[in-house]
């Protein structure tokens, strides 16, 4: 096909092409290019960094903006660090630009941004970010005049209620920098437009100046303050609440911060000296410091969630890796660090002062963090197939390290199931007959569909096909963790040995083949017949006394035939204590003992879980004396003090003194549960005041302490009914309660 | 008709007696030298005929190789080079990596 055009027509078509070209090189090909970079630099391109940069200088101003909210505010609020990483939890995000941007390439644009981007949330959060940055590099007057320029920007009208963040923030700021004087004053000019102030600001305000009447030592008046904010707050919940229909609303976040406030002043009087302090340095072993890394003290209900920008107890890390959190209101925090890949990347975390660190009122806690190299495993490891009749264990030494505890695990479907192994393991080598770990019964896996459990997690390790995995932690004398196996291993370098073998020494018998394939019954029979036909032939024995707990429900049951012959035979620690469990129940102490003792002798070392199990049993058995013993042990070596509930049951048996208790109470909290159920401080306080009127109040509670763990179900029932000593029930029935 | 001719020029330079013809001269130059303009002019208005096809391709070939060699080399499709962590035995890996050690093991 030919067409006829003027030349004219000709030119100006090329022309336009031209232009359109030289448009798309000036204005489109950036783009593209910025576009691309973006994608590279969420796989962490140093280069894309760099382009992205470069672009900032020639786009045009609102996108410049946009650019800078997305990679250096967004970044910073919500992809801070990889991972958060506690005492004994962890959690990441992979969200975050694994190539993030240094203060020193941000600086210039942040400040741009302040001075001339529009105002908004996104503005406010720039600020605080860079009056932050400031603070931490100890420059004070270039943070104040951050904050100062920043709520200029907002002026008088626009966006109150990011202006008043900023203006909440300013005398944070100024407490955190000592200026207590300004502070005040700051704050009072705030206090007077308290009107202008709705829902979180309002809150947030009630919170400031609550902070500050801690400041004062004023702790009743703070509480009251927070306490009427609290239900102002509940009363505003409920309306909103009932506008929607009564549609299901979360807690307002800022009514939970308010309660929590409230609650960590539980048990304070006055006092001058009340807010402590907490200052440190968070580096590696090898001396290196960790700068720029987050380092938050969770609060005890704040440790199960992850982390939120609202906890108040949190800072970063500066060059040197120092770091420090004042105006902390005493209490028990989690340490937990805020961290990048490859500041983690082959390294553990030991909490400083062990899982939970106690803050006392005026204290100036100052703290080292040490990461530590992780434990690199030796032997069984890289999917090894062990065949013979023990299996070596055997890991890098740790220096310092008094002793390793050790945990197996084996695959499941939806993941690996753990146990603790062998506890208190002086050497790092630990040899075990392979019938040892074929007796280990981990935790079952029901499928939720039909309640039966996983046949490959109640053959657990006797499985040769299934792929088993280990892990180590140390311990120094003091029962500090000092370092672990377990833990982020990203680069070819620490990635190390895989903790994963086969047990191969024992191959799957008819019966198991059957089991795995879903065909219990037929299992059973012929696991049956097998043991009729050879009394020797342990493992039928043991999987006929396992077949039982596939079902729920199942220890309530008197122990079959089987189930009893193999707690004799075999040496499996599991079975024996599944036999002391059974005689406890039943009373029979006799029996009881004998179970309890053999389980301690299969197991080794007593675990605190044991010894406190073992208390209780002693006080039901009515030896609060003996109790005492076991009780003391297990809350001394349990983080969590899960029976200090008993331990204090225990020695007001033995006729201690209510302080005495309280001082207790005071030394082991429990961690195991956050409810007010076992704030056993508050409870023993109440005892003591109830007491002061009572005549004859102390033989009163020794008669309901044994009467409740005397297992006369109704006699107690019959006590609790008709008495009139609430504090005393209220105690005695949380104290029956422990398990 | 030629007398009808005759007479009509006849009549013609009768009444045109009084008009003198002076530019004689710049026509017969504007006849022989064309002026930039009229060529210019000219040159526009020629029409053209092109084949359509072989010029649709060298139009393509030069807008893209201007465009093309500016384009940045790889714009990564999303999701592909994305890596995933994996928890296992208590360890976190990259899942690539991870895979990549457990396949060799196996060998």
């Amino acid at each position: 096909m030919r067409i006829k055009v003027k030349i004219k027509t000709l030119m100006v078509a090329a022309a336009g092409f031209l232009v359109l070209g030289l448009l798309l090189i000036r204005f489109g090909i950036p783009q593209l290019e910025l576009y691309a970079a973006q994608k590279q630099l969420a796989e962490g391109k140093e280069e894309a960094k760099q382009k992205i940069l470069a672009s900032l200088k020639d786009v045009s101003e609102s996108q410049k903006w946009e650019l800078i909210k997305e990679h250096f505010i967004e970044e910073e609020i919500y992809n801070r660090f990889n991972v958060y990483i506690g005492p004994d939890s962890s959690f990441w995000s992979d969200g975050r630009e694994a190539n993030q941007f240094t203060w020193d390439e941000k600086l210039p644009y942040l400040n741009e941004y302040i001075a001339r981007a529009p105002v908004d949330g996104y503005f406010a959060e720039a600020v605080k970010q860079l009056v932050y940055f400031h603070q931490r590099e100890g420059d004070e007057d270039e943070a104040i005049a951050v904050m100062e320029k920043g709520i200029d920007r907002f002026g008088d009208y626009a966006d109150i209620q990011n202006r008043q963040d900023l203006e909440i923030e300013r005398v944070d700021l100024l407490i955190e920098q000592g200026k207590r004087s300004q502070a005040f004053s700051e704050f009072k000019k705030l206090n007077a437009k308290k009107a202008e102030f709705t829902g979180d600001q309002s809150g947030q305000l009630a919170l400031l100046e609550a902070r500050l009447m801690l400041e004062d030592g004023k702790v009743s008046e703070a509480k009251q303050l927070v306490a009427a904010k609290v239900s102002e707050e509940k009363i505003q919940w409920e309306k909103e609440a009932e506008e929607t229909g009564g549609e299901d609303m979360g807690e307002p976040v800022i009514l939970s911060e308010l309660e929590t406030f409230l609650d960590s002043l539980d048990g304070f009087d006055e006092g001058n000296n009340m807010l402590a302090s907490v200052e440190g340095r968070l580096m590696k072993s090898d001396g290196t410091p960790v700068s720029n890394a987050g380092v938050i003290l969770r609060r005890e209900s704040d440790v199960y969630s992850s982390v939120s920008p609202e906890e108040p107890f949190q800072t970063i890390t500066d060059k040197e890796g120092n770091f420090s959190i004042n105006g902390v209101i005493p209490g028990h925090y989690q340490v937990f660090l805020g961290l990048s890949f490859e500041q983690i990347d082959g390294w553990a975390y030991p909490a400083p002062e062990g899982k939970w660190l106690t803050i006392e009122a005026g204290e100036a806690k100052s703290m080292e963090i040490v990461l530590k190299p992780l434990i690199e495993l030796s032997s069984p490891v890289n999917q090894e197939v062990v065949k013979e009749q023990e299996v070596v264990f055997e890991w890098g030494k740790v220096p310092g390290a008094a002793y390793y505890d050790l945990e197996l695990g084996f695959e499941v479907d939806s993941g690996s199931m753990g146990v603790s192994f062998e506890v208190g393991i002086t050497g790092n080598k630990l040899e075990v007959p392979v019938d040892e770990i074929y007796d280990i019964q981990g935790g079952i896996v029901f499928s939720e569909e039909n309640e039966e459990a996983d046949p490959v997690s109640i053959l657990a390790f006797a499985n040769s096909e299934n792929r088993f995995l280990w892990s180590v932690k140390a311990y120094d004398s003091s029962g500090n963790m000092l370092t672990q196996s377990n833990g982020y291993r990203l680069d070819e370098k620490t990635i190390g040995n895989l903790p994963f073998f086969y047990l191969k020494e024992r191959e799957l018998t008819e019966a198991d083949r059957l089991y795995l394939d879903g065909q219990k019954e037929r299992a059973y029979e012929q696991y049956e017949e097998s043991y009729r036909g050879n009394p020797e032939d342990l493992h039928s024995l043991r999987m006929l006394a396992r077949l039982p707990s596939s079902e729920w429900n199942e220890s309530e049951d008197q122990p079959d035939d089987y189930q009893r012959k193999w707690a004799e035979v075999s040496s499996s620690a599991y079975a024996a204590f599944s036999m002391a469990k059974y005689y406890g129940q039943e009373r029979d102490w006799k029996q009881y003992q004998y179970w309890y003792d053999e389980y301690i002798k299969r197991t080794g070392k007593p675990h605190h879980y044991d010894l406190g199990f073992n208390g209780q049993k002693l006080m039901e058995q009515g030896l609060p004396e003996q109790a005492i013993v076991h009780l003391r042990k297990s809350v001394d070596q349990d983080p969590d003090h899960r029976f200090i509930g008993s331990l204090l049951a225990a020695v007001l048996s033995e006729g201690a003194a209510f302080e005495e208790a309280i001082s207790l109470a005071d030394q082991y909290p429990d961690f195991m549960d956050m409810s007010r159920e076992t704030d056993w401080l508050g409870m023993i306080q109440d005892m003591k005041t109830e007491s002061a009127s009572v005549p004859g109040y102390r033989g009163e509670l020794k008669n309901a302490l044994s009467l409740a763990y005397s297992g006369r179900e109704s006699e107690w029932k019959e006590w609790a009914g008709k008495t009139k000593l609430s504090a005393l029930r209220v105690f005695v029935e949380a104290a029956a309660r422990v398990e | 008709m030629q007398q009808e001719k005759n007479r009509i020029k006849e009549q013609l330079e009768d009444e045109l007696r009084d008009f003198h013809f002076q530019g004689e001269k710049q026509v017969l130059n504007r006849l022989k030298n064309k002026s930039f303009g009229r060529k210019v002019s000219e040159f526009w208005n020629k029409e053209v005929e092109i084949p359509l096809l072989p010029a649709g391709i060298a139009a393509a070939i030069f807008l893209s190789w201007g465009i093309l060699d500016r384009l940045p080399e790889d714009i990564p499709e999303a999701g592909v080079e994305e890596r995933d962590l994996v928890e296992t035995g208590g360890s976190t890996y990259w899942k690539d990596q991870l895979e990549k050690a457990v396949a060799e093991d196996e060998d």
